[in-house]
C-alpha cells in the first residue's frame, strides 16, 4: 500500500446555509502530484483553506502524516500554501522573502538560512537575484521566488492554490512543465488547485474533481478521461461531442449500450447503471472518431460543413445526413502520412465506438447541463 | 449583535479604545455642551433663555450674519482663485515645475497659522512693509493703517484657506484623463465649452469639498479675525470665547456654540444635498 | 492644446505661468518677508534695512530679547513639543487602532461609527474645545466634591487636558491616513506570514505593522504639526506656565504689538515645520505598494 500525506475525511464547510464544501474525502499518495479540479467557486480555495488552517471545518478530519491536525494552528501545521497572488512580501527583497519561514522557525545562523535559501532557489532556477526588491522581478521569477520561499521549509505537502493563473498563455505553458519537473526532482507531494483541466491532466498523478462543493471523482488523468464516473465530469474534462436526448436501446454488456441519437446508433460506455428505454446524454470523444473521405458501408455518412485548422488542434464539423433531425459532429483529425485530402462540401463517412476503447460515454439525460465546459 | 460579539474577542480589542476615544473625547463633550445651552446659570433650572437671548439682541444676530457671510464671501474669493491654480498645476505645468510650484504652495501651509497672520500683520500694519514701501516709492507721504478693516480680514481668510481648497480640487483634477480633454478639443469644443462641460464637472467633488472645509474653517476662525480685525472683527467665535474666558458665562457659551455648530453643519448638508456630492468618499 | 511643441509660442501658456507666479507670490511672499527682517537690525520689525544681526535670536540685553534668551517663549517651546509628542503617540495608537477596527472587523453601525469618527474634523476647533471644557470641568468639580479638592486636577486645565483636547480631532486625521493604508493591504500577506511559522501577533508586527509604516511616520508627522499649530481648542484647555505652548503665547504677544523676536521664532518654526512637511511629503510618496 502507498503511504498517504493528506487525508481528508467527510470533510464540510458551511456559511451560514451556503454549503462550500459538501462531504468530502481523499487521500493524497506521498510524493504525488494530485490535483483538485473544479469550475470557478466550486469550493476548491476553500477546501485548501482548511487544509492549511485557514479556515475551520463545519465537519469532518484533515490527517496531514497520519496526524489529525484539525486543532493544529495554520502556523504548527507541516504544510505551505503557495497563495492564489503570490502574497510575496513588498517589503522585502527575494532572499529575505525565502529565508522568513527558517527565520520564524530558529535554531539555524544567519549564514545556514542563506545557504539553504540559495540551494532552493538554485532549485527553482532563480540564481543572482537575492537583493531585489519583489517588485523588480517578473511575474515568472515571482512564481520561482513564492516555491522556493515555501519549499525551504521542506513541507510534508506543498499547496498551491492556482499560482499560474496570474501568467501570460506561454509563460503558463513553461511554468506548467516545470513545475511538473520540480516536483518530480524534490518529492515533495503538490497539491495543485486549478480550473483549467489542461494543466490538471498534463501535470497530475492523481486528479480530484469537484464541483458546487461535491467530489465527483478521484482518479488518473487517464481514467478520468476514458472513463468519467459522472456526467459532470464527461462534461467538464477534455473536449467532448455532447448529444442530448439518446435512448438506450439495448445492453451490449456489463459495460457498455446501444444508444439511438435521432436514429443515429452508437456503442457507448455506461458511465452509470442504464437499463433499456432510458433518455441518456452521449459524449463522444472528437480525437476517437475515424474519418474516411467517401461512402462506405459501415458507418455513418455526413458531409463536412467547415474545417478549422489549428495545427494539431485542427477540427472538422461534419453534419450527419442519415440523423432524423440535423445533427452534426466535431472531428479531430490525427495527422499521419494518410491523414485524408479533405475540403469542405465533401462526403465523408465517421465511424466510433469500437470495442477496444469506448469512445462514448452516457449518462442519464441532466437537464439544464450542469455546468458549461471553459 | 452582543451574542457574536461575545464570542469575537478580537473586537472588542480595538473596538474599546475607538469608543474610549469617541466617546470621551467627542460624543459626550457635545451632549454636555448642549445639555448646558439649555440651563440657567443660577439656578440650575431648564431654560431656553439662552437661545432667547441670542434670537433678541440685535447685535447678536448682527454678528453671526455678518460672520456667515463674510465666511461664505472669503470661500468664494478663494475658489475663484484657487481653481485656475490647481487647474493650471494639474494640467499646464511640466510635472518638475508642478511639483515645484505645489511645493511652494504647501510649505507655507505646514507653518502655524499664527505666524501665517503675523506675516501680514508685519505687511499691513500702520508702520509695516507696505506703508513703508508706498512711502517709499512716493506713491503716499505718511504711515498708512491696512489692519483693522473687512478687507484685512478677507485677505487674511483667504490667505489661511487656499490650501485647503487646491488640495481636493488638485486631487480631482489629477484624476482627469488629459485624453478627454484632448477629446473634447477633438470634437470641437473650445476652451469655454471644455471647462464648462469636462473639466469642471469632473472636478466637482474636489470643489464641493473644498469649499465645505474652506468655509467651515472660517466660521470657526479666531486667531486670523482678532488679529487682522481687532476689535472690529464681529466674527461670531468671539462671543464664545468671552462668554467662556471673560465672563464664565457657560451656559451662554454653550448656546452659542450650539448656534455655530448647528447653522454649520446644517448649510454643509445642504449644499452636499444640493450639489450630490458625499464628504465621506471625497475625504 | 498644452502640447510641448506650442507651448512656449502661445500667449496662454504666458498668462499660466505669470497666473501661478502670482499665487506663489501671494503665498510664500509675506513669509519670505517674514524671514527676511528676522535678521534686519531695526526694532519696528519693518523696513528700512538697517544691516544683518543675529539680536533677535541671541541678545541678552532686556530692550532687545533675543528668542534663545527669552525664557518664557523657550518654555513653550519645550510645552509645545512635549504637548505634540504625547499628541502623537497617542494618535497614532488611536489611528492604527481605528484602522483596523474599520477595515478588518465587522460589526452592526459600522458606517455610523465611520461617521462619528469623522465628526472631530467637521466641528468648528472653538466649539471642540469648549464642549471638551464644560465636560471636563463638570468631571473635575465631582471628583473634588467626591474626593476632596485636587482630585480632579488631572481634569482641570493643563498639560493632560490639552494633549486629550488635541487627540480629539488629530486621531480622525491619523485614522484616515492610516485606514487608507490597510485598505490597500492583501491580507493574504499575513496568512502567509502564518503559513510559514508566524504567530498572529508576528505576522501583524513583521507583516502589516511594517507595510504601515510609511502611512504611519507620515500620519505621525502630520499629527506633530497639527497639535504644534494648534490654538483654537487648546486656548481653552491649557492652563498654568506648563500648558502654555507657543501658538498661545504668540498670540498673546501679537496682541500687544510686534516685535523682531516674533519673526525669529517664525524663522526657526518656518525651518523646522518646513523640514516636517518635507518629510511626511516624502513619506505619502513612497506610499505606493513597494515601500
Ligand atoms: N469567507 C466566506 N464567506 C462566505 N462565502 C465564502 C467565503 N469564502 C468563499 N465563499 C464562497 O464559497 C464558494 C467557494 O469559494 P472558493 O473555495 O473560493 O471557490 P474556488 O476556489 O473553487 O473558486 C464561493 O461561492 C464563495 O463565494
Ligand atoms: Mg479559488
Amino acid at each position: 500500500m502507498t503511504e498517504i500525506d493528506v487525508s481528508v475525511k467527510n470533510l464540510t464547510k458551511r456559511w451560514g446555509n451556503f454549503t462550500a464544501v459538501n462531504n468530502i474525502s481523499f487521500d493524497v499518495p506521498k510524493g504525488s502530484f494530485f490535483s483538485v479540479l473544479g469550475p470557478s467557486a466550486s469550493g476548491k480555495t476553500t477546501v485548501l483553506r482548511m487544509i492549511a488552517g485557514f479556515e475551520t471545518p463545519t465537519s469532518g478530519d484533515i490527517f496531514i502524516n497520519g496526524q489529525r491536525i484539525n486543532d493544529v494552528p495554520a502556523n504548527k501545521r507541516p504544510c505551505n500554501l503557495v497563495f492564489q497572488r503570490l502574497a510575496l512580501f513588498p517589503m522585502m527583497n527575494v532572499i529575505d522573502n525565502v529565508t522568513f519561514g527558517l527565520r520564524r522557525r530558529g535554531g539555524m545562523s544567519k549564514a545556514e538560512m542563506e545557504k539553504k535559501a540559495n540551494e532552493v532557489l538554485a532549485r527553482v532556477d532563480m540564481k543572482g537575484l537575492n537583493e531585489r526588491k519583489i517588485n523588480q522581478i517578473s511575474g515568472g521569477q515571482q512564481q520561482r521566488v513564492a516555491l522556493a520561499r515555501s519549499l525551504v521549509l521542506e513541507p510534508t505537502v506543498l499547496l498551491l492554490d492556482e499560482p499560474l493563473s496570474a501568467l501570460d498563455l506561454k509563460l503558463r505553458q513553461d511554468m506548467k512543465l516545470e513545475l511538473k519537473r520540480l516536483q518530480h526532482r524534490m518529492g515533495t507531494t503538490f497539491m495543485y488547485i486549478t480550473h483549467d483541466q489542461t494543466i490538471a491532466l498534463a501535470m497530475s498523478d492523481t486528479v480530484a474533481v469537484i464541483n458546487f462543493g461535491k467530489l465527483e471523482q478521484v482518479a488518473a488523468p487517464e481514467i478520468l478521461y476514458r472513463e468519467p464516473a459522472t456526467h459532470f465530469v464527461a462534461s467538464f474534462v477534455g473536449e467532448n461531442n455532447r448529444w442530448n436526448n439518446g435512448k438506450v436501446v439495448e445492453l451490449v454488456d456489463d459495460n457498455a449500450c446501444l444508444v439511438d441519437v435521432s436514429g443515429i446508433l452508437s456503442r457507448a460506455r455506461m458511465g452509470e447503471k442504464l437499463k433499456p428505454g432510458d433518455v441518456v446524454d452521449l459524449f463522444i470523444r472528437p480525437e476517437m472518431i475515424l474519418l474516411k473521405p467517401g461512402k462506405h458501408e459501415k458507418g455513418n455518412i455526413g458531409k463536412i460543413k467547415e474545417i478549422n485548422f489549428d495545427g494539431s488542434h485542427s477540427l472538422v464539423v461534419v453534419d450527419l445526413l442519415e440523423s432524423k433531425t440535423p445533427l452534426s459532429i466535431n472531428v479531430k483529425l490525427q495527422h499521419t502520412e494518410e491523414t485524408p485530402d479533405i475540403s469542405v462540401g465533401d462526403t465523408v463517412t465517421l465511424s466510433w465506438g469500437g470495442t477496444k476503447q469506448p469512445a462514448a460515454n452516457a449518462f442519464l439525460h441532466i437537464d439544464p447541463p450542469t455546468e458549461e465546459k471553459e | 449583535m452582543f451574542a457574536k460579539i461575545k464570542k469575537n474577542k478580537g473586537l472588542w480589542l480595538v473596538l474599546t479604545p475607538h469608543l474610549l476615544w469617541i466617546g470621551l473625547l467627542f460624543v459626550l463633550p457635545h451632549i454636555k455642551l448642549f445639555w448646558l445651552s439649555f440651563v440657567d446659570k443660577r439656578s440650575g433650572a431648564l431654560t431656553l433663555a439662552n437661545y432667547a437671548k441670542f434670537f433678541q439682541s440685535e447685535l447678536y444676530r448682527h454678528v453671526f450674519v455678518h460672520t456667515a457671510l463674510f465666511a461664505i464671501l472669503v470661500t468664494l474669493i478663494t475658489l475663484a482663485i484657487s481653481f485656475p491654480t490647481a487647474f493650471i498645476v494639474t494640467k499646464v505645468l511640466g510635472k518638475k515645475m508642478k511639483a515645484v510650484v505645489l511645493l511652494a504652495i504647501v510649505l507655507p501651509y505646514w507653518i502655524s497659522e499664527l505666524i501665517q497672520v503675523f506675516a501680514w500683520m508685519v505687511l499691513l500694519r500702520e508702520t509695516g512693509v507696505i506703508s513703508y514701501m508706498l512711502q517709499a516709492l512716493g506713491i503716499t507721504s505718511h504711515n498708512i493703517e491696512f489692519l483693522y478693516k473687512d478687507a484685512t480680514i478677507v485677505v487674511g481668510l483667504v490667505y489661511t484657506s487656499i490650501l485647503f481648497m487646491i488640495i481636493p480640487i488638485i486631487n480631482s483634477l489629477d484624476s482627469l484623463d488629459d485624453s478627454l480633454i484632448e477629446a473634447s478639443y477633438d470634437l470641437g469644443g473650445d476652451f469655454w465649452s471644455t471647462m464648462r462641460e469636462i473639466i469642471i464637472p469632473h472636478a466637482a467633488p474636489g470643489i464641493v469639498v473644498g469649499s465645505v472645509m474652506v468655509f467651515m474653517l472660517n466660521l470657526g476662525n479666531y486667531v486670523t479675525v482678532t488679529l487682522l480685525g481687532g476689535k472690529n472683527s464681529l466674527w461670531f467665535t468671539e462671543n464664545i470665547y468671552n462668554q467662556f474666558i471673560v465672563r464664565f458665562n457657560q451656559n451662554q457659551g454653550a448656546a452659542f456654540g450650539v448656534i455655530l455648530l448647528t447653522f454649520s453643519v446644517l448649510l454643509v448638508w445642504v449644499v452636499l444635498k444640493v450639489t450630490g456630492q458625499d464628504m465621506t468618499e471625497a475625504m | 492644446m498644452f502640447t510641448a511643441k506650442n507651448k512656449w509660442k502661445s500667449p496662454s501658456y504666458w498668462f499660466y505661468y505669470s497666473y501661478v507666479i502670482l499665487i506663489v507670490l501671494f503665498t510664500a511672499g509675506p513669509l519670505l518677508i517674514t524671514f527676511i527682517l528676522a535678521f534686519n537690525n531695526n526694532e519696528a520689525a519693518s523696513f528700512p534695512w538697517q544691516g544683518f544681526t543675529l539680536d533677535w535670536f541671541y541678545s541678552k540685553t532686556p530692550d532687545r530679547m533675543g528668542l534663545f534668551n527669552d525664557p518664557r517663549m523657550i518654555s513653550a517651546l519645550g510645552v509645545s513639543i512635549k504637548v505634540a509628542v504625547a499628541v502623537t503617540i497617542l494618535s497614532i495608537l488611536l489611528g492604527v487602532n481605528n484602522a483596523f477596527l474599520f477595515v478588518r472587523e465587522k460589526f452592526i453601525g459600522k458606517e455610523f461609527f465611520y461617521m462619528l469618527m469623522l465628526g472631530p474634523l467637521v466641528v468648528p476647533g472653538v466649539v471642540l474645545g469648549t464642549s471638551i471644557l464644560s465636560f471636563t470641568h463638570a468631571i473635575a468639580n465631582s471628583l473634588d466634591m467626591t474626593f476632596g479638592s485636587g482630585a480632579g486636577t488631572f481634569f482641570r486645565p493643563g498639560f493632560w487636558l490639552v494633549v486629550l483636547g488635541q487627540v480629539s480631532f488629530v486621531a480622525t486625521t491619523t485614522t484616515l491616513v492610516i485606514t487608507a493604508r490597510l485598505r490597500k493591504f492583501d491580507q493574504s500577506l499575513e496568512e502567509a506570514a502564518m503559513d510559514l511559522g508566524s504567530s498572529r501577533a508576528q505576522a501583524i508586527l513583521s507583516i502589516t505593522l511594517r507595510f504601515l509604516m510609511p502611512a504611519i511616520i507620515g500620519a505621525a508627522i502630520v499629527a506633530f504639526l497639527f497639535s504644534f499649530e494648534n490654538f483654537n481648542t487648546t486656548y481653552f484647555l491649557s492652563g498654568t506656565a506648563d500648558s502654555t505652548t507657543i501658538p498661545i503665547i504668540l498670540y498673546s504677544r501679537l496682541r500687544f504689538g510686534l516685535s523682531p523676536e516674533i519673526n525669529a521664532v517664525s524663522v526657526v518654526l518656518m525651518i523646522s515645520t518646513g523640514i516636517l512637511g518635507l518629510l511626511s511629503t516624502f513619506f505619502q510618496k513612497g506610499d505606493d505598494l513597494s515601500a
